[in-house]
């Protein structure tokens, strides 16, 4: 065990880190589809930020910083709790009928369709589409985040968007094909 | 580049603008030039706008509120402790012949000794401890440190304040059900009254949220989140200690 002793800590680091709590909820919830994950996920990022604050070099670069330190907390979560089927959610699933009126309703939502096609993406793809298109940063910058070539970006973006359309076009709501309605001819 | 031919990562590129000036003009070219690009393109345009508003506001998570059970218990001991103390004293002066000045002086200073939150002096050694795994080993490791600081500043007759906080599968460390070393938790808060243990809020609340029946050792505070609480230690000038 290492015993920290202090370490300076300034109030603008502070005041950056409440700032930016929000985005990284945001993408923590994109990459897990978990409230209650991302939020533990953006608590152990901020503790990690404020405890190696001396590590960023450059304030400028705070963003992609916490950022990379997220994408090591969830791959440190994978590591650690390993998914496993509950028994007792298997047994609802093979016996909830999947049409009811509500999953219909949720289904015909974008919102939901296009979470739902997201938490369907691996990983991977599913950390480089959003850091690409919420947070808008360049190719070299996910790269450097996530620790991979520019090059596994870009395939990595276009496999994600490729199965994006055909997720999106699965989760569509079937609508019955319309009865051609009948026609009294006198 | 020949436009039949255009690679869907050229288009990725050019619908998240990481195309260079001449390239750009160039893609321009070519998607003005061919229906079936432009059409790629507003997918790709379309999909990327739907990513982000899809994550516009998430969901969010319900912080729960600060409960200040470890507080009412100071305060009651405080409140207990100043009690016994003026029963003492006015017993004291009713039995025996008047007081001098000297010791209702020091009546005073006991008095405001007991009334006050903690005793912690301004050179008093600050540490917090966190822990956030229920790997028996790592507990005792974590108790054992604890001891060892503890025990080596009483040694060395200097003040220390140390705050144990636990969170996620932590907290089994301060489970009545679930711990595997009760009584040595116990068994230190009484002998160091200069260490206390205190759990995340937030892991209560999730692991009542799942049904578990959540009992917490006796004189365990808690906290409304484990991070809120190192982060207001850390402002204090704490250490921090991960276990």
């Amino acid at each position: 065990m290492k015993i920290l002793t202090l370490f300076g800590y300034s109030k603008d680091l502070q005041n950056q880190l409440e700032q930016i709590r929000p985005r990284l909820y945001r993408l923590a919830y994109s990459w897990s589809h978990n409230a209650a994950l991302a939020d533990d996920l953006v608590q152990d990022t901020l503790i990690k930020a404020m405890k190696n604050a001396n590590q960023l070099r450059d304030p400028a670069l705070i963003n992609s910083w916490l950022f990379s330190i997220l994408a090591n907390c969830l791959r440190d979560h994978y590591r650690q709790y390993k998914e496993m089927d509950d028994i007792d959610e298997l047994e609802d699933f093979h016996y909830a009928h999947e049409n009811t009126p509500e999953n219909a309703h949720s289904q015909s939502q974008i919102v939901l369709r296009v979470r739902n096609a997201v938490s369907k993406l691996p990983l991977g793809q599913r950390q480089v589409i959003t850091l690409v298109d919420l947070e808008e940063l360049s190719y070299i910058e996910v790269a450097s985040i996530l620790d991979i070539p520019i090059g596994t970006v870009m395939s990595r973006l276009c496999r994600a968007r490729v199965s994006m359309k055909s997720l999106l076009k699965e989760l569509a709501p079937q609508y019955p094909a319309q009865a051609v309605p009948l026609r009294r001819i006198k | 580049m020949n436009k039949q031919n255009i690679s869907d990562e050229y288009l990725n590129s050019f619908v998240d603008g990481q195309l260079n000036s001449s390239e750009k003009v160039r893609a321009f070219d070519l998607i003005n030039q061919n229906e079936t690009l432009r059409d790629r393109v507003c997918e790709l345009s379309a999909l990327k706008v739907m990513v982000k508003h899809a994550y516009t506001q998430p969901p969010e998570y319900a912080r729960p509120q600060v409960q200040l059970q470890r507080h009412w218990i100071k305060h009651f001991q405080s409140l207990a402790a100043c009690l016994l103390l003026l029963i003492g004293g006015v017993s004291g002066w009713l039995t025996h012949e008047w007081l001098n000045k000297s010791d209702s002086q020091n009546i005073a200073a006991m008095l405001l000794t007991s009334q006050r939150d903690d005793s912690i002096a301004a050179d008093t050694r600050k540490i917090i401890l966190h822990i956030s795994n229920s790997n028996p080993a790592r507990l005792k490791t974590a108790l054992d440190e604890t001891e060892g600081l503890l025990n080596n500043y009483r040694r060395a007759n200097r003040h220390i304040q140390v705050e144990v906080i636990a969170n996620k599968q932590g907290v089994n460390l301060l489970r009545a059900n679930l711990s595997p070393y009760k009584e040595r938790v116990s068994l230190m808060q009484e002998k160091y009254p200069n260490l206390s243990f205190l759990v995340c809020g937030q892991t209560i609340n999730k692991l009542r949220g799942e049904g578990k029946n959540v009992e917490l050792l006796p004189h365990t505070g808690i906290a409304s989140s484990a991070a809120d609480q190192i982060n207001k230690r850390l402002l204090q000038g704490w250490g921090y200690v991960k276990i």
